[in-house]
């Protein structure tokens, strides 16, 4: 999957912002500059790819 | 998908902000002093959308000051509609000073999705390319 950031805004002006298709903690570092031009983070929720992604990065690490 | 962030939309960049009041046919915001009907004086951009008798007023910290007197002296729901505007412009901001391509898709909830992606300049280190924002 190509990634991508999925920006979200409500009639209410509320904002989700949700990254797909990035491998590990890059998709932190792609997303934060648009976190902070759109305001102030509320919520976080990592999701089960996050963990997977970052299992096999700590298996790669334990095993170099 | 790897993780979902929730944000409250703050009005911080004056840029967005300009272009926020264009996409919804409103003059540009302008530096004001407005007295509100309390007698508090308070200083920021001045948006004044139409039947409004104070106008809504953008503090450089991004919060909102408006007194709409419970909808009698303005719409409450364009506060909402005003946000959205910024959040859509700020982001497409964000977009062209990365070189990231950004499309735009109206949901049928009166929401909007963005979708951002980098192309060949990828979606590099953490950092701001768009100054001016904390």
């Amino acid at each position: 999957m190509t990634p991508r950031i999925e920006i979200t805004v409500t009639p209410e002006g509320e904002t989700s912002v949700e990254t797909k298709g990035f491998a590990g903690p890059a998709c932190k570092a792609a997303s934060q500059p648009y976190e902070d031009a759109l305001g102030s983070q509320t919520a976080e929720r990592l999701t089960p790819e996050y963990h997977a992604t970052e299992s096999v990065s700590e298996q790669e690490r334990l095993r170099a | 998908m790897s993780h979902v962030v929730t944000i409250e939309t703050k009005l911080r960049d004056p840029a967005a902000l300009s272009a926020a009041c264009a996409r919804l046919k409103l003059p540009e915001p302008r530096n004001e002093t407005v007295k509100f009907f309390d007698g508090a004086e308070h200083s920021g951009l001045a948006v004044r959308p139409p039947g409004f008798v104070y106008p809504v007023l953008v503090q450089t910290d991004g919060n909102v000051r408006c007194d709409t007197y419970n909808g009698r002296w303005g719409d409450d729901a364009f506060l909402g509609r005003l946000k959205q505007a910024y959040a859509v412009e700020a982001a497409k901001l964000q977009a062209k000073a990365r070189g990231h391509r950004i499309s735009e898709t109206p949901l049928p909830d009166g929401g909007v999705r963005l979708t951002v992606t980098a192309g060949a300049v990828g979606f590099g280190a953490a950092g701001n390319a768009y100054g001016g924002l904390a």
